[in-house]
Protein backbone atom coordinates (compact mmCIF):
# COMPACT_ATOMS: atom_id res chain seq x y z
CA UNK A 1 0.00 0.00 0.00
CA UNK A 2 1.63 3.50 -1.17
CA UNK A 3 0.49 6.77 1.12
CA UNK A 4 -2.09 7.37 -2.52
CA UNK A 5 -4.95 5.46 -2.92
CA UNK A 6 -5.04 6.46 -6.25
CA UNK A 7 -1.79 5.23 -7.22
CA UNK A 8 -2.58 1.76 -5.65
CA UNK A 9 -5.34 1.55 -7.48
CA UNK A 10 -3.60 2.50 -10.97
CA UNK A 11 -1.25 -0.47 -10.38
CA UNK A 12 -4.19 -2.55 -9.77
CA UNK A 13 -5.45 -1.31 -13.47
CA UNK A 14 -8.94 -0.35 -11.94
CA UNK A 15 -10.44 1.19 -14.78
CA UNK A 16 -12.45 3.90 -13.12
CA UNK A 17 -9.30 4.95 -11.51
CA UNK A 18 -7.53 5.23 -14.82
CA UNK A 19 -10.48 7.29 -15.98
CA UNK A 20 -10.28 9.47 -13.19
CA UNK A 21 -6.48 10.42 -13.78
CA UNK A 22 -7.09 11.08 -17.59
CA UNK A 23 -10.07 13.22 -17.53
CA UNK A 24 -8.12 15.16 -14.47
CA UNK A 25 -5.51 15.71 -17.19
CA UNK A 26 -7.10 15.83 -19.97
CA UNK A 27 -6.53 19.53 -21.29
CA UNK A 28 -3.34 19.78 -19.77
CA UNK A 29 -2.37 16.67 -22.35
CA UNK A 30 -3.98 18.19 -25.20
CA UNK A 31 -2.65 21.41 -24.12
CA UNK A 32 0.86 19.91 -24.40
CA UNK A 33 0.74 17.67 -27.33
CA UNK A 34 -0.84 20.77 -29.45
CA UNK A 35 1.16 23.27 -28.26
CA UNK A 36 4.41 20.70 -29.71
CA UNK A 37 2.23 19.89 -32.61
CA UNK A 38 0.53 22.89 -33.65
CA UNK A 39 -1.77 20.56 -35.27
CA UNK A 40 -5.43 19.51 -34.33
CA UNK A 41 -4.95 16.14 -36.07
CA UNK A 42 -1.53 15.59 -34.59
CA UNK A 43 -2.47 16.73 -31.06
CA UNK A 44 -5.77 14.60 -30.79
CA UNK A 45 -2.84 11.61 -31.77
CA UNK A 46 -0.74 12.31 -29.84
CA UNK A 47 -3.53 12.30 -26.83
CA UNK A 48 -4.91 9.09 -28.18
CA UNK A 49 -0.97 7.68 -28.26
CA UNK A 50 -1.22 9.20 -24.23
CA UNK A 51 -3.38 7.10 -22.98
CA UNK A 52 -2.54 4.00 -24.64
CA UNK A 53 1.16 3.93 -23.57
CA UNK A 54 -0.17 5.31 -20.44
CA UNK A 55 -2.57 2.27 -19.61
CA UNK A 56 0.47 0.29 -20.67
CA UNK A 57 2.94 1.56 -18.50
CA UNK A 58 0.84 1.29 -15.40
CA UNK A 59 2.99 -1.47 -13.51
CA UNK A 60 5.78 0.50 -13.86
CA UNK A 61 4.51 3.93 -11.30
CA UNK A 62 6.58 3.98 -8.33
CA UNK A 63 5.17 5.29 -4.85
CA UNK A 64 6.87 8.42 -5.87
CA UNK A 65 6.07 9.50 -8.88
CA UNK A 66 4.02 12.42 -9.91
CA UNK A 67 1.21 11.61 -11.55
CA UNK A 68 0.87 14.55 -13.94
CA UNK A 69 4.71 15.09 -14.48
CA UNK A 70 4.71 11.25 -15.25
CA UNK A 71 1.45 11.32 -18.05
CA UNK A 72 3.10 15.06 -18.91
CA UNK A 73 5.92 13.46 -20.04
CA UNK A 74 4.50 10.50 -21.23
CA UNK A 75 2.72 13.01 -24.08
CA UNK A 76 5.40 15.38 -24.48
CA UNK A 77 7.76 12.26 -25.70
CA UNK A 78 4.59 11.24 -28.75
CA UNK A 79 4.41 15.04 -29.48
CA UNK A 80 8.17 14.84 -30.16
CA UNK A 81 7.78 11.70 -32.00
CA UNK A 82 5.14 13.24 -33.68
CA UNK A 83 6.75 15.94 -35.27
CA UNK A 84 10.02 13.99 -35.99
CA UNK A 85 7.39 12.21 -38.70
CA UNK A 86 6.04 15.77 -39.98
CA UNK A 87 7.94 17.69 -42.09
CA UNK A 88 8.82 20.97 -40.76
CA UNK A 89 9.79 24.51 -42.30
CA UNK A 90 13.26 24.75 -41.83
CA UNK A 91 15.29 25.90 -38.74
CA UNK A 92 16.91 29.20 -39.51
CA UNK A 93 20.03 30.26 -37.42
CA UNK A 94 19.38 32.21 -34.28
CA UNK A 95 20.81 35.23 -33.95
CA UNK A 96 24.48 35.64 -32.42
CA UNK A 97 23.40 37.65 -29.43
CA UNK A 98 26.96 39.05 -29.33
CA UNK A 99 26.83 40.24 -33.00
CA UNK A 100 23.95 42.94 -31.93
CA UNK A 101 26.43 44.91 -29.24
CA UNK A 102 29.89 46.64 -29.63
CA UNK A 103 32.38 45.49 -27.68
CA UNK A 104 31.87 48.04 -24.67
CA UNK A 105 28.03 46.57 -24.44
CA UNK A 106 26.07 48.88 -26.29
CA UNK A 107 23.35 47.88 -28.60
CA UNK A 108 24.75 48.47 -32.02
CA UNK A 109 21.25 49.13 -33.59
CA UNK A 110 18.21 50.84 -32.36
CA UNK A 111 15.20 49.42 -31.36
CA UNK A 112 12.19 51.09 -31.95
CA UNK A 113 8.39 50.56 -29.97
CA UNK A 114 5.63 48.76 -32.27
CA UNK A 115 2.62 49.50 -32.75
CA UNK A 116 -0.55 49.00 -30.70
CA UNK A 117 -1.46 45.55 -30.35
CA UNK A 118 -4.71 45.50 -31.94
CA UNK A 119 -8.25 45.69 -29.90
CA UNK A 120 -10.26 43.35 -32.55
CA UNK A 121 -9.82 39.62 -31.15
CA UNK A 122 -9.30 38.56 -34.76
CA UNK A 123 -6.66 40.57 -35.61
CA UNK A 124 -5.00 39.64 -32.21
CA UNK A 125 -5.61 35.83 -33.26
CA UNK A 126 -4.29 36.82 -36.61
CA UNK A 127 -1.28 38.27 -35.01
CA UNK A 128 -0.21 35.57 -32.75
CA UNK A 129 -0.87 33.07 -35.43
CA UNK A 130 2.11 34.98 -37.25
CA UNK A 131 4.29 34.34 -34.03
CA UNK A 132 3.36 30.93 -34.24
CA UNK A 133 4.87 30.57 -37.65
CA UNK A 134 7.86 32.41 -36.72
CA UNK A 135 8.31 29.94 -33.88
CA UNK A 136 8.30 27.08 -36.64
CA UNK A 137 11.92 28.72 -37.08
CA UNK A 138 13.24 28.39 -34.09
CA UNK A 139 15.41 24.45 -33.14
CA UNK A 140 12.81 22.31 -31.90
CA UNK A 141 14.07 22.58 -28.36
CA UNK A 142 13.78 26.56 -27.86
CA UNK A 143 10.34 26.29 -29.77
CA UNK A 144 9.05 23.55 -27.54
CA UNK A 145 9.91 25.45 -24.27
CA UNK A 146 8.26 28.75 -25.51
CA UNK A 147 5.60 27.16 -26.48
CA UNK A 148 5.03 25.10 -23.20
CA UNK A 149 6.14 28.38 -21.44
CA UNK A 150 4.18 31.15 -23.26
CA UNK A 151 1.27 29.62 -24.65
CA UNK A 152 0.84 27.22 -21.93
CA UNK A 153 1.44 28.93 -19.18
CA UNK A 154 3.76 25.76 -17.41
CA UNK A 155 5.81 26.94 -14.58
CA UNK A 156 9.31 26.76 -15.05
CA UNK A 157 9.58 23.96 -12.71
CA UNK A 158 6.60 22.12 -14.27
CA UNK A 159 8.81 22.48 -17.92
CA UNK A 160 11.65 21.34 -15.96
CA UNK A 161 9.89 18.02 -14.73
CA UNK A 162 8.48 17.62 -18.29
CA UNK A 163 11.92 17.87 -20.34
CA UNK A 164 14.40 16.73 -17.94
CA UNK A 165 16.33 20.56 -18.33
CA UNK A 166 17.48 22.11 -14.87
CA UNK A 167 15.41 25.09 -13.86
CA UNK A 168 17.98 27.32 -15.07
CA UNK A 169 18.79 25.71 -18.19
CA UNK A 170 14.60 26.21 -19.00
CA UNK A 171 15.14 29.93 -17.96
CA UNK A 172 18.13 30.30 -20.25
CA UNK A 173 16.89 28.87 -23.59
CA UNK A 174 13.49 30.44 -23.20
CA UNK A 175 15.13 33.88 -22.57
CA UNK A 176 17.01 33.12 -26.06
CA UNK A 177 13.87 31.94 -27.58
CA UNK A 178 11.40 35.09 -26.71
CA UNK A 179 14.16 37.77 -27.67
CA UNK A 180 15.02 35.84 -31.41
CA UNK A 181 11.22 35.79 -31.52
CA UNK A 182 10.61 39.28 -30.36
CA UNK A 183 13.80 40.72 -33.00
CA UNK A 184 11.83 38.17 -35.90
CA UNK A 185 8.45 39.93 -35.19
CA UNK A 186 10.06 43.40 -35.40
CA UNK A 187 11.08 42.68 -38.63
CA UNK A 188 7.69 41.50 -39.82
CA UNK A 189 5.80 44.18 -38.65
CA UNK A 190 8.68 46.63 -40.20
CA UNK A 191 10.20 47.84 -37.07
CA UNK A 192 13.62 48.02 -36.39
CA UNK A 193 14.34 44.98 -34.77
CA UNK B 1 24.79 48.51 -16.54
CA UNK B 2 25.23 47.99 -20.48
CA UNK B 3 22.71 47.29 -23.21
CA UNK B 4 23.97 43.48 -23.18
CA UNK B 5 23.85 43.13 -19.47
CA UNK B 6 20.09 44.85 -19.74
CA UNK B 7 19.27 42.19 -22.53
CA UNK B 8 20.79 39.41 -21.19
CA UNK B 9 18.93 40.29 -17.70
CA UNK B 10 15.26 40.96 -19.15
CA UNK B 11 13.34 38.08 -18.28
CA UNK B 12 14.51 37.73 -14.49
CA UNK B 13 13.66 41.62 -13.99
CA UNK B 14 10.10 40.46 -15.27
CA UNK B 15 9.90 37.85 -13.31
CA UNK B 16 10.99 40.10 -10.15
CA UNK B 17 14.26 37.98 -9.75
CA UNK B 18 16.99 40.26 -9.98
CA UNK B 19 18.16 41.69 -6.54
CA UNK B 20 16.96 44.97 -5.79
CA UNK B 21 20.43 47.05 -6.09
CA UNK B 22 20.27 44.98 -9.94
CA UNK B 23 16.90 46.18 -10.37
CA UNK B 24 17.57 49.64 -9.90
CA UNK B 25 20.27 49.52 -11.84
CA UNK B 26 18.03 48.44 -15.02
CA UNK B 27 15.65 50.52 -14.60
CA UNK B 28 18.06 53.33 -14.36
CA UNK B 29 19.61 52.04 -17.80
CA UNK B 30 16.70 51.66 -19.06
CA UNK B 31 15.42 55.74 -18.33
CA UNK B 32 18.12 56.72 -19.95
CA UNK B 33 18.58 54.59 -22.84
CA UNK B 34 15.05 54.64 -25.33
CA UNK B 35 16.71 51.79 -27.39
CA UNK B 36 16.22 49.21 -24.18
CA UNK B 37 12.91 50.85 -23.18
CA UNK B 38 11.51 49.73 -26.57
CA UNK B 39 13.22 46.19 -25.83
CA UNK B 40 11.56 45.82 -22.50
CA UNK B 41 7.86 46.92 -24.09
CA UNK B 42 8.43 44.76 -27.37
CA UNK B 43 9.74 41.24 -25.00
CA UNK B 44 6.77 42.04 -22.80
CA UNK B 45 3.98 42.06 -26.29
CA UNK B 46 6.27 38.60 -27.63
CA UNK B 47 5.25 37.39 -24.67
CA UNK B 48 1.56 38.50 -24.60
CA UNK B 49 0.78 37.96 -28.41
CA UNK B 50 2.22 33.78 -27.36
CA UNK B 51 -0.25 34.08 -24.78
CA UNK B 52 -3.12 34.42 -27.32
CA UNK B 53 -2.30 31.58 -28.75
CA UNK B 54 -3.41 29.82 -25.63
CA UNK B 55 -6.92 30.60 -26.27
CA UNK B 56 -7.13 28.69 -29.70
CA UNK B 57 -6.65 25.23 -27.79
CA UNK B 58 -9.14 22.51 -26.34
CA UNK B 59 -11.34 22.01 -29.46
CA UNK B 60 -14.96 20.77 -28.01
CA UNK B 61 -13.75 17.68 -30.39
CA UNK B 62 -11.42 16.28 -27.62
CA UNK B 63 -14.27 16.19 -24.91
CA UNK B 64 -16.56 14.41 -27.34
CA UNK B 65 -14.05 12.27 -28.47
CA UNK B 66 -12.20 11.62 -24.99
CA UNK B 67 -14.53 8.65 -24.03
CA UNK B 68 -13.61 6.28 -26.83
CA UNK B 69 -9.95 7.25 -26.66
CA UNK B 70 -9.87 6.32 -23.39
CA UNK B 71 -11.95 3.11 -24.43
CA UNK B 72 -9.61 2.35 -26.79
CA UNK B 73 -6.66 2.79 -24.67
CA UNK B 74 -7.74 0.83 -21.65
CA UNK B 75 -7.10 -2.44 -23.97
CA UNK B 76 -4.51 -4.94 -21.80
CA UNK B 77 -2.38 -5.95 -24.22
CA UNK B 78 -2.41 -9.75 -22.74
CA UNK B 79 -6.03 -9.79 -23.62
CA UNK B 80 -6.43 -8.69 -27.16
CA UNK B 81 -9.77 -7.90 -28.18
CA UNK B 82 -11.38 -10.27 -30.74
Amino acid sequence: MSANPLLDRLRARDRSAFTELCVAQRDRLYGIAWSVTRDRQDALDVLQDTLTSAWRSLSTLRDDTALHAWMGQIALNHARMRLRTRRRKPVEPMDDLDALFEADGHRRDDISAWPERPDDALDRARLARRLARLADRLPDDHRELWALADTQHLSMEEIAELTGLQVANVKTRLHRARLQLREWLALELGARP
Amino acid sequence: MTCKELTERVMAYRDRELPLHVRLSLQFHAAICSCCRNLLSTYDETVAIGADLANEEVPEEVAQLFDDMLARAMVDPEKPED
